[in-house]
């Protein structure tokens, strides 16, 4: 039989073991809306028995709190990334993507459907009255008002270009700085764990940060046994335990005017696939750079197409022939930012050659051949201007609501994985309730016993 | 799942309110602009649709133009056309008349100066214009066509190439007719007849020279041309009517293209306002359930 003290030890014991449940009650309510945070749980264990060779019936010594544990699905956990990578990329690209559609404005009377069609229609209003003044500089005037339209879709297409590339460059920064504090938080996290502590707390907050750098991109994280988290993007090691290998932007190679994400100190691009920064690669790389390649492509091609026809064709004077109508750049790939009517048109409108035949002041037959090109297929287009044309806003169209769609979805997936995540790491004020009654009872009763041990002791001291 | 918090009824209510709201926001859109294909991801298929009839009415448009032009053109050729068929009429009269053994020198040199009188118009009406293009000198509208010089020669300005409107998706109507050699045509062979102004030179000259054996032949001269000038005016005529039956095809397809129009981009008014006053509905609702969320939980009871 052990003394009286045992008794007060184990009272003790009870104590506070309540009060640590108590403790983390608490911690659970006042974090019930901190995003990432993992309810816990005190675990209590009995504690052993002393040893006692004369009983042979064994009283234990009280009750232990083990530890604290998080509640956590690490399978939920991985899901919350991918998700929260797809929620960044579908995101990303469907403001993009309006953006890029309000570029071309279509369909509308100022896009360049509409502008094309007046460009026609001034030639073949020429064809009619060749000899009229006004006619003439309404060619000129549709022809500018076509530049300038091709010009404005371009340069807001190479304006959104450079805004996403700036995107990059800014989100490299935050990349290397959630990655510098996700090191720290390891260390942090592996010194605890070194002296038997668990820091569920900094668990939670590296979580957090893991949520945000998979919105930028996609990452694959692999747990240490020492507690440190492992980071990949792209199959390199972006945090290695409390190290981490630094991104950096570097000019790209074909349009030195943008920037290759990479290492540094990996030569080479980094795959950086899915979110915020991935759709901005892509969007900037592929989409939008394919549209421009396509709108130089349709400019390069109306311009040669006219030019041709307006060789051959003779001005007022009767002789006047040869002269281009356009001036192309050097580059065809320049060709919807550059193109400019020959200024020796402009300066003379009469030798602009609406007749196909020399001396023919009144003729428009060459004017009305340049009007027809509009329904003429050209063979590196594979069909008429037009078109192509439609094509590509049809292509736009398809992958803007491809992206509106996949956001929708992304965003819906995302908020099945957190209430998942909240059914099963969440914090019920009704639950925390209870056990605040049960741990506050139990630390009443705890204190009862050692008030009644206090009393036997007072019965053994003064009355013996 | 097992629902442990408000946190989870607070996902679902943002998610649901953002996606009422993307939807509302559409329809206002759609109700605003009267358009149901505001933006290419609209309807990616309509939108190309939309454009190709965009084009296809700029083009009708363009035809309307240049048919009404044509038919201008066609209307001034044809009136300038019947004003030579009365001259060469007249002339015809007057060569009767001289053809008459009753007249004497001066009752022809009478009718010589009336004939002169009718060469002048036929001159003038050969320079006649449509805007500012001379009908009957091609491609040629620096100077008049027909110059009448003092010696009394012709000089012959026009050219015989064509002016062409296009008044439909490849249909390229010629709408000139050629002054000459119809008009004018100095040096007549047997297989091309002398113009509308050397049968009347010929005739003045032969009546003011009293050439009375000449007259018949004159007179079968001025028949002939008044014949080609007949067959000229007809062929005229022909284009006229096939521009102004393409006028009112032109004018059906637009009403057509308009209407297609309206069914592939206008916002079908009634139902847009039905889906929105239903998603408006569902919206309030969620409002009003969200207001809900925040139920009172155990701790509000524990004393």
């Amino acid at each position: 039989m052990e003394g009286l003290f045992a008794g007060l030890q184990t009272g003790l014991s009870g104590l506070e073991a309540s009060q640590a449940a108590l403790d983390v009650v608490g911690q659970n309510v006042a974090n019930v809306s901190t995003p990432g945070y993992h309810r816990q749980r005190a675990e209590l264990a009995a504690a052993p028995p002393m040893p006692d060779v004369s009983e042979s019936a064994q009283v234990g010594t009280g009750v232990n709190v083990t530890g604290i544990q998080r509640a956590v699905d690490h399978f939920l956990t991985n899901q919350s990334l991918t998700q929260s990578s797809n929620v960044g990329y579908w995101q990303t690209t469907t403001n993009a993507m309006s953006q890029v559609q309000a570029a071309f404005q279509e369909p509308s009377s100022s896009g360049l459907q509409a502008a094309m069609d007046q460009f026609w229609q001034a030639w073949s209003n020429l064809s009619n009255q060749p000899q009229d003044a006004g006619v003439r500089q309404e060619v000129l005037a549709q022809a500018q008002s076509l530049i300038g339209t091709f010009q404005s879709v371009s340069s807001q297409l190479t304006a959104a270009q450079s805004n996403l590339d700036n995107q990059v460059v800014a989100q490299v920064a935050s990349v290397n700085d959630l990655a510098t504090q996700i090191a720290s938080l390891n260390a942090q996290i592996e010194n605890a764990q070194v002296v038997g502590e668990t820091p569920n707390d900094l668990i939670d907050q590296r979580g957090v940060l893991l949520t945000k750098l998979a919105a930028i991109t996609s990452i694959r994280v692999q747990p240490l046994e020492s507690g440190g988290d492992m980071v990949y993007i792209g199959g390199v090691p972006l945090v290695s335990d409390r190290t981490t290998h630094a991104l950096t932007t570097v000019p790209s190679a074909q349009n030195p005017t943008l920037h290759t994400v990479q290492f540094a100190s990996v030569s080479g691009p980094v795959d950086i696939s899915g979110g915020s920064m991935g759709a901005e690669l892509t969007l900037r790389d592929q989409t939008i750079a394919g549209l421009l390649t396509q709108l130089n492509t349709l400019a390069d091609q109306l311009a040669t197409a006219v030019n041709n026809q307006h060789a051959v064709g003779y001005g007022t004077d009767g002789t006047t022939t040869g002269l281009p109508f356009f001036i192309l750049p050097s580059s065809p790939q320049q060709a919807a930012s550059q193109l400019q009517v020959n200024p020796t048109l402009i300066a003379n409108p009469q030798d602009i050659a609406a007749a196909a035949h020399p001396n023919s002041p009144g003729g428009g037959n060459n004017a009305l051949a340049i009007s027809q090109i509009n329904s003429t297929a050209i063979a590196s287009l594979g069909g008429t201007l037009d078109s192509y044309y439609r094509g590509m806003i049809g292509t736009l169209g398809v992958d803007a609501q491809t992206a509106q769609n996949m956001n929708q979805q992304a965003q819906l997936m995302n908020t099945t994985v957190q209430n998942q995540i909240q059914s099963i790491s969440g914090v019920s004020l009704n639950t925390q309730g209870v056990k605040l009654v049960m741990f506050q009872h139990a630390y009443d009763a705890s204190a009862t016993v050692i008030q009644t041990i206090n009393s036997m002791l007072s019965t053994l001291v003064n009355r013996l | 799942m097992e629902i442990v918090n408000a946190n989870m009824l607070t996902n679902n209510l943002i998610q649901n309110l953002s996606v009422d709201q993307a939807r509302m926001s559409r329809f206002e859109n759609e109700i605003s602009s009267g358009q149901s294909i505001n933006q290419p991801s609209d309807n990616p298929a309509g939108v190309q649709q939309e454009l190709r009839l965009q084009k296809l009415l700029a083009q009708n448009q363009q035809y309307q133009t240049n048919a009404q032009n044509a038919a201008g053109f066609l209307q001034e050729t044809g009136s300038a056309l019947s004003t030579l068929i009365d001259i060469l009429n007249k002339a015809d009269q007057l060569a009767v008349e001289g053809a008459n053994g009753t007249m004497n020198a001066s009752d022809r040199q009478n009718l010589a100066t009336q004939v002169g009188a009718l060469f002048q118009q036929a001159v003038q009406t050969g320079n006649t214009r449509f805007g500012s293009t001379y009908v009957f000198g091609g491609t040629q509208d620096v100077l008049p066509p027909y110059i009448l010089e003092p010696t009394g020669t012709i000089q012959d300005n026009s050219n015989g190439l064509a002016l062409n409107r296009e008044v439909g998706p490849g249909i390229v109507l010629a709408v000139n007719t050629q002054g000459s050699p119809l008009l004018n045509n100095p040096t007549p062979s047997a297989t091309s007849p002398p113009g509308v102004f050397q049968v009347l030179q010929q005739l003045q000259n032969d009546l003011a020279q009293n050439n009375t054996a000449a007259l018949a032949s004159d007179l079968t001269a001025v028949q002939g041309a008044l014949e080609r000038v007949t067959v000229a005016s007809t062929k005229s005529g022909s284009t006229l009517d096939e521009v102004n039956q393409q006028l009112t095809r032109l004018t059906n397809q637009s009403a057509l293209l308009q209407q297609l129009d309206t069914q592939t981009a206008g916002a079908d008014t009634a139902k847009v306002i039905a889906d929105f006053e239903n998603v408006a509905n569902s919206y309030r609702q969620a409002l009003a359930a969200g207001a809900q969320i925040i139920q009172p939980s155990l701790m509000q009871f524990l004393k």
